[in-house]
């Protein structure tokens, strides 16, 4: 795999953000990111809490807008993508959250088959007619995560791990070119953060699908990521490999030592 | 000041600030008197008010307070110990036919119950703030809803009579009109509450708006969802049993044909009838309710 770093061409890389800001209210969550991400990349996103990491993602899949800039995918600019196009952005820019944000009262497959409801035929799926096929592609990829025999037990039955795991089934089954996953972790014990990241990175190496990843945890980021991110207040203050990611770096991302020991 | 400073003063004067706060406490208590006072006589002159203006006469009332009374009395059948299946048959003369109005007017209430609760159902995510796929469309939902829920069965069901002639079609779309407008904001009310994460994680699928609440929201709310629509079924049954006066169908039509005829056991006969019909299915949609309410392992889909 080769080893875009921040001084990559722009021109073939995929995922293109250009000096996107996004503000809520008077407060500037994102402040002009310029930002490449090729294919089949595995991209570690750091930064304090506030920092804007879960904006980011967020404004990658459209779930909110950009007050300034632009976001590119190859040809596409997807800041103007509207209506069913939109939609079909959604689908490839799969999401998976901190608080895995499943449905509590779906069983497990139906929460995985919400992954399905971008693809054709979208109105049988309002009445719970999903096709074979949709079903087969759903059970692949609980079984793929060691969760095809929770597949009709209720999506608030499991443990918090096999909750993120079914949210990982429910991105796969998107088929997207890209996940998306916000603190994908943060909510779990050591043993479980592990496991999705074994699993994020299986997904990245063995399916070609590139992955930005919010992680609170240096650590985790300089294990399973070749590349970090690194935001601060909102603004881009790291792009580069992790191993580029020494004591100043951090210093410069956390702001403060004390800050820094909780990123450890 | 010293301990013995203090309990010096307690023996021989009281301390100033006591007798300062009693003054002041004094006139806190005066002010408030009069606040009641003022309010006490504001509310009596409106009373007093009304009452002209109600035409509520207490001695007209005593007067003619037997009146009341013997239109009851009139109502009470002869029912003799000796005779009593051949006086109950006299009684219930036209039992058949009032049983068949009954089963009509529940079916009114099953049907408007259904389709009001169906259109408040795609209703209330259009009017939830949260949900509304854009602002101006919660607006016009919302004032749609407050429309239908404003005006009362009954002057939809005159209307409808005038436009769709006697009969039950005239009270089930009144009632449904108004069951839409009284549940489409209840159904709101429960959807502004649910936990945006899971509608998020599916709206990030690239799901539509119309998936995003059938498989985000719907979930959540369906449990109270029923619940509430259960509650106006209740409602429904007694409000379709009064719609007949104005001919829109139901066992009220044949009441109300009683009434103005003066068959006054036929009075009564009835209106015991729509008194257990509407116990009993009180009781079941309770109990229904109470099922739903409780029960954890409702699925959905």
């Amino acid at each position: 795999m080769s080893h875009p770093l921040s001084s990559m061409n722009t021109a073939d890389a995929t995922l293109n953000l250009r000096g996107v800001s996004r503000s809520f209210g008077n407060a500037k969550a994102l402040d002009g990111i310029t930002l490449s991400v090729r294919d089949g990349e595995m991209v570690a996103v750091l930064g304090r809490s506030g920092a804007g990491k879960s904006t980011l993602l967020n404004l990658i899949n459209r779930l909110i807008d950009p007050t300034e800039g632009e976001i590119w995918c190859g040809e596409r600019n997807v800041s103007q993508l509207r209506g069913r196009a939109l939609l079909d952005w959604r689908r490839e820019s799969a999401m998976i959250f901190q608080r895995f944000n499943l449905v509590s009262r779906l069983n497990v497959i139906t929460n995985v088959l919400t992954g399905r409801l971008a693809h054709a035929p979208r109105l049988p799926k309002l009445i719970g007619r999903f096709t074979d096929h949709d079903r087969d592609v759903a059970i692949d990829a609980l079984e793929a995560l060691g969760m095809a025999e929770f597949a009709l037990r209720r999506a608030d039955e499991l443990s918090g791990g096999q909750q993120q795991r079914v949210a990982i089934a429910r991105a796969l089954v998107q088929q997207p070119r890209i996940i998306l996953a916000d603190e994908p972790v943060a909510s779990l014990d050591p043993v479980n953060s592990r496991a999705v990241m074994e699993a994020l990175r299986h997904i990245n190496q063995h399916r070609g699908i590139t992955v930005l990843c919010n992680l609170h945890s240096v650590p985790l980021a300089r294990e399973y990521c070749e590349r970090a991110v690194a935001l601060a207040k909102g603004k881009l203050v790291y792009d580069g490999p992790v191993s580029g990611l020494d004591d100043a770096t951090l210093a410069v991302i956390y702001g403060s030592t004390d800050a820094l020991a909780e990123a450890h | 000041m010293t301990d013995t400073a203090t309990s010096d003063s307690m023996v021989s004067a009281e301390p100033l600030h006591r007798s300062q706060f009693r003054a002041t406490w004094r006139a806190h208590r005066w002010q408030k008197a009069r606040v009641s006072l003022t309010g006490v006589l504001v509310l009596v002159a409106l009373i007093i008010f009304s009452a002209r203006l109600g035409e509520v006469d207490l001695a007209h009332l005593w007067d003619r307070l037997p009146r009341l009374t013997s239109y009851f009395g009139r109502m009470v059948p002869n029912l003799a110990w000796e005779t009593l299946w051949v006086d109950l048959a006299k009684w219930y003369w036209n039992g058949g036919k009032w049983l068949a109005s009954l089963w009509q007017t529940v079916l009114i209430a099953v049907y408007a119950t259904l389709f009001g609760a169906a259109l408040a159902y795609i209703f209330s995510f259009l009017a939830a703030r949260n949900l509304t796929p854009a602002p101006w469309i919660g607006i016009a939902a919302r004032r749609t809803l407050e429309f239908a829920r404003t005006v009362p069965e009954l002057v939809f069901a005159v209307l409808f009579v005038f436009a769709f002639g006697i009969g039950p079609l005239a009270g089930v779309l009144a009632i449904a009109l108004h069951s839409f407008g009284a549940l489409g904001k209840l159904f709101g009310d429960v959807a502004e509450n649910a936990n945006l994460d899971e509608v998020k994680g599916v709206r990030s699928t690239g799901a539509n708006w119309w998936q995003t609440m059938v498989y985000g929201a719907t979930p959540q709310v369906l449990p109270d969802y029923l619940s509430y629509g259960l509650l106006r079924f209740e409602i429904n049954v007694r409000a379709a049993s009064v719609l007949g006066f104005v001919g829109a169908g139901g066992i009220g039509q044949d009441l109300y044909g009683a009434i103005k005829s003066f068959h006054h056991t036929d009075i009564s006969a009835i209106a015991l009838m729509l008194i257990a019909a509407v116990i009993a299915i009180d009781s079941l949609c309770s109990w229904l309710r109470g099922r739903v309410i409780g029960q954890e392992g409702l699925r959905a889909l």
